[in-house]
């Protein structure tokens, strides 16, 4: 017999393992939890009440009392950021769920019939990406009015031709596959055939898409709200924040600083997070190390 | 080549109709009429149907796009609301200003971006590597507004060094006048030979230019990284260093060339990048260009200047993508001879 | 007369968990004039000992051993010194013709400079000897192939490219890395045709790596058969091929279909090439051995001489005596 040298490897071995091998996404992995808890207990955890105005104790600076200080109208920055946690990942699950919705059935479509089809589909998926970042989102957003609802379907239209595009190039790649035809040979519908093998095998590359534009879609919002046309008062967003901030923030730094550190540490978090889904679920991907 | 070119005019001619639909169909939903809009106050029902007649509102949806293509091809993007002016003439003023700073921010990327991304790539895991990356990786995550008001409250409120805003200094003006040849205040103040102007306009386009480069010259140097590596893995350069090319040769000559083509592609994006977020910048630093045109637009309602300014810029946008399109095929030999 | 002489080399990449022993131990002499081939399946260490003579060991490798051509040590040497090496001393021609030169540079240009290094001559002069080069591998045209783009031209003709650059580089070794398998069966013998005129008329040392047993028939003086990154049997083509020692070496010969065989007996070796990370231990061979007895399991074979010219790394190497029909011969005319 051969000299056996297996060694058992318990769980928690493949736990650090995973957890030295992809170091960054866990931390990003925490810091997203530990923003959801903010999301889901904010009433718990916040110590004030976000909108609740006071102006004998406006634009305090960071203290005891008021950990992140006050704004102009006397509101708690710390509360209100805790409470902008809930706006942001709704912004994020908002917009990427309306972009989806709308990017998967073209692309699925577009990819399975190819040709004219195809062409067509890809065409005008080539004129929402002809507009500049952020450009398409203003326009629609003025059309539509001012608001974050709005901000965010106008985000979410102006995006969705990447993932019409992911799907489709997954759907080409299954459709090319043997056991696409050796379905159709036996006479399974074309719809079927779509949903069953082409859709499951589309859904990976999305969620790597996804995982890495959450980020994205919340700073076109906070930029959207900066620049006034997303959330307005009295909804509380991070970009929304710091644009109020923006005549005292050179006196009063906290204002700005907070608000637009939320912005960075979320964003941060979660484009970690989807490096990290990208590194694990994409084998194809021969980025760092 | 010729062939190939036309190919891609008549693309971007279609992709552009596209673009007009989507500007046309969004200036018909405005939750006001643009008759309101354009009257103000309440109208009476005969300045309305004065008003609708002379926009052309009552011609059918067709008929009107028609129009509005015909208008936009002879360069008619509509009045401006807020000044009564035609918005074609607010662009025009507003250009150069946005035209001098993006430009110059997608010069600098490059410049700054492209090179860090090689010695990333061909350094693997090195300082420079993780440094690189690490600033990449933060760069990416904090909102342009954010970068230009720190970058603001560092250099003018803490060290006082530079202005907060504006395109130059407004005793400039007064005290070294320079005729705007080409609208780029850094050339004309040269041209003019006033030292005075050419350092304010110096001084004032440095901030906003170092905010959009922070921005992205994080995912410049990520992408430019990303494709050296693919690159340094293909054959060919393994058979450059089997017959003898140092390793500087080898990156630098074959390796390069190799990664600047696609690189094309990464600068025609970038530049589509700064237009994008030169719409922030500029309202932050109250830099009179497009993009603080568009957002002022916005806060007043001013719709066909909203449009006309969208309009305009994806125009460029489209433009410089054909540019490099048609770069690429001159750069790539695989695409030019059969 | 040894003009390369490979000692105990090794090459291990680490990796988190197990570090791979992609060469495990190499032995093994070129000798002037002749032609070495070197045997053995995907995963064998082939390639890897190919890249180890030039000091181009994919950067997490880790060489250790000796290589030397003539009396000068390559591995440790440092790589400023190897670039001289690299063309004039040993030069290499690849497997995959169509990726290894560069798409974005003629041809031209991706000759001359080489040539320009290693033999010391302006561009004009440099030029005319790619163009003899191209000559010398009977290129139709040469003129025109220079000034051609990589994708202009086949796949055969981007091997002659690659074997005039060697040539002109005047090399004392040519290490050929599999330069016919990614090429058409047609094609293929063209070039295996191409490489005996120029062994003659350039009195080349070659060291030719393949998997392919009739190559090796055609073009090969001795055969070296390498097996999960160590050599396991190597010597003379002709006795080796008419009775392999090893078991290894004997089942692969029998792989080989043959005219006249009765279409029942392809032959496989059974079970799969190990995985260097986690090698069987003792002899790597044994788990598909049937010649395996206990010491297989625990000790390695050593190379031993069994003759003058053959050596043999094997604890049950097949007796010479032991008659029947076990081994095949390649080289004699069956058909009749």
């Amino acid at each position: 017999m051969s000299v056996s040298n297996q060694i058992t490897i318990t769980r928690t071995d493949r736990a650090l393992d995973f957890i030295k091998r992809h170091p960054l996404f866990v931390l990003g992995l925490t810091m997203v939890t530990i923003i959801v808890i903010c999301a889901l207990f904010a009433p718990a955890i916040a110590p004030f009440e976000p909108g609740k105005i006071n102006f004998k104790h406006k634009l305090v600076p960071p203290g005891l009392e008021h950990y992140f200080g006050t704004d102009a109208l006397g509101r708690d920055i710390f509360s209100r950021i805790i409470y902008g946690t809930r706006t942001s990942l709704l912004i994020g699950i908002t917009v990427l769920a309306v972009s989806i919705a709308i990017g998967l059935p073209i692309g699925l479509v577009a990819g399975y019939y190819g040709g004219k089809v195809d062409h067509f589909l890809m065409r005008i998926s080539d004129v929402f990406l002809a507009f500049p970042p952020l450009l398409l989102p203003i326009a629609i957003t003025a059309a539509l009015g001012a608001g974050l609802f709005n901000a965010m379907i106008a985000i979410a239209i102006s995006w969705f031709p990447w993932y019409a595009r992911i799907v489709r190039g997954a759907v080409m790649r299954v459709r090319s596959e043997q056991y696409i035809s050796a379905a159709k040979a036996i006479g399974v519908g074309n719809l079927r055939v779509m949903l069953g093998h082409a859709l499951p095998n589309s859904l990976t590359p999305v969620i790597v898409q996804a995982s890495m534009d959450f980020g994205y879609t919340i700073l076109a919002a906070a930029s959207l709200s900066f620049i006034g046309i997303g959330a307005k008062p009295p909804a509380v967003e991070w970009g929304l924040m710091v644009a109020m901030s923006r005549s005292k923030f050179l006196d009063f730094w906290w204002t700005a600083g907070f608000p637009g550190l939320a912005i960075f540490v979320t964003v941060l978090a979660v484009n970690l997070v989807g490096d990290g889904v990208r590194d694990i679920l994409d084998p194809r991907y021969k980025g760092h190390s | 080549m010729l062939k190939y070119a036309a190919q891609r005019l008549i693309m971007m001619v279609g992709i552009l109709i596209g673009v007009l639909i989507i500007t046309f169909a969004l200036s018909r939903i405005l939750p006001g009429s643009p008759v309101e809009l354009m009257l103000g106050h309440k109208p009476t029902p005969d300045q309305i149907e004065e008003a609708i007649k002379s926009l052309g509102l009552d011609k059918p949806i067709v008929a009107q796009f028609w129009d509005y293509l015909r208008n936009a091809a002879l360069g008619d993007f509509g009045t401006s609301l807020m000044s009564g002016r035609p918005v074609l003439e607010e662009v025009t003023t507003r250009l150069g200003a946005t035209f001098e700073l993006t430009t110059l921010a997608v010069i600098f990327v490059v410049v700054l971006g492209v090179p860090l991304g090689v010695v990333s790539a061909v350094r693997q895991n090195s300082l420079i590597d993780h440094l690189s990356r690490t600033i990449s990786i933060a760069g990416v995550a904090l909102p342009l507004f954010m970068t230009g008001m720190i970058l603001q409250m560092l250099f003018h409120g803490g060290l006082g060094w530079l202005p907060l805003q504006g395109r130059i200094g407004s005793e400039v003006l007064l005290d070294y006048p320079f005729a705007t040849l080409t609208g780029l205040y850094l050339v004309d103040t040269l041209i003019a030979g006033e030292v005075g102007a050419f350092l304010s306009a110096l001084a004032h386009i440095t901030l906003p230019l170092l905010t959009l480069v922070i921005a992205s010259i994080a995912v410049v140097t990520r992408i430019t990284r990303s494709m050296m590596i693919e690159v340094l893995g293909e054959d060919y350069i393994r058979t450059a260093r089997a017959y003898g090319y140092s390793p500087f040769a080898v990156y630098y000559k074959q390796g390069l060339k190799a990664t600047l083509i696609p690189m094309l592609t990464v600068v025609g994006l970038t530049y589509g990048y700064m237009l994008g977020g030169s719409v922030v910048v500029e309202f932050v630093f109250d830099w009179p260009g497009l993009g603080g045109y568009v957002v002022g637009a916005i806060s007043r309602n001013d719709f066909p200047a909203v449009m006309g300014v969208t309009l305009f810029l994806a125009t460029v946008y489209l433009s410089v993508n054909l540019v490099v399109d048609l770069l690429y095929f001159a750069a790539d030999p695989r695409l030019r001879t059969p | 007369m040894d003009i390369l002489k490979i000692r105990d080399l090794s090459v291990t990449f680490p990796s988190l968990g197990a570090n791979t022993r992609a060469v495990n131990g190499v032995d093994l002499t070129l000798r002037q004039g002749e032609v070495l081939a070197l045997v053995g399946e995907s995963g064998s260490g082939k390639s890897v000992t190919s890249l180890g003579c030039l000091g181009l060991v994919p950067t997490p490798g880790i060489v250790t051993g000796s290589v030397k051509l003539d009396e000068y040590e390559i591995v440790g040497a440092e790589d400023h010194q190897l670039q001289d090496i690299r063309g004039s001393g040993i030069a290499m021609i690849f497997q995959n013709p169509m990726a290894a030169l560069n798409p974005f540079f003629t041809i031209a240009s991706q000759l001359i400079a080489p040539i320009r290094k290693h033999r010391n001559f302006d561009y004009e002069t440099a030029k005319n000897e790619a163009l003899i080069s191209l000559g010398k591998v009977q290129m139709p045209d040469p003129q025109l192939a220079l000034e051609k783009y990589p994708h202009q031209l086949s796949g055969g003709q981007l091997q002659r490219v690659m074997i005039a650059l060697a040539l002109a580089c005047k090399p004392r070794v040519l290490i050929a890395d599999e330069p016919t398998t990614a090429l058409d069966v047609t094609v293929q013998a063209q070039i295996l045709l191409l490489l005996r005129q120029l062994l003659k008329d350039e009195k080349l040392s070659i060291l030719f790596i393949t998997h392919d047993l009739g190559v090796v028939a055609t073009l090969a003086d001795r055969v070296a058969v390498m097996y999960a990154g160590r050599i396991v049997e190597i010597g003379d083509i002709k006795p080796i091929f008419a009775e392999p020692k090893h078991p290894y070496t004997k089942q692969l010969l029998a792989t080989v279909p043959r005219l006249g065989r009765s279409k029942d007996n392809l032959h496989a070796i059974e079970g799969q090439v190990p995985d260097m990370a986690a090698p069987p231990s003792g002899c790597a061979f044994h788990p598909r051995c049937n010649q395996c007895s206990e010491i297989c399991r625990t000790d390695i074979p050593v190379l031993q001489s069994f003759d003058e010219n053959n050596k043999v790394a094997c604890h049950h190497p097949v007796h010479i005596s032991s008659g029947g029909s076990n081994g095949a011969t390649v080289l004699t005319n069956e058909a009749g």
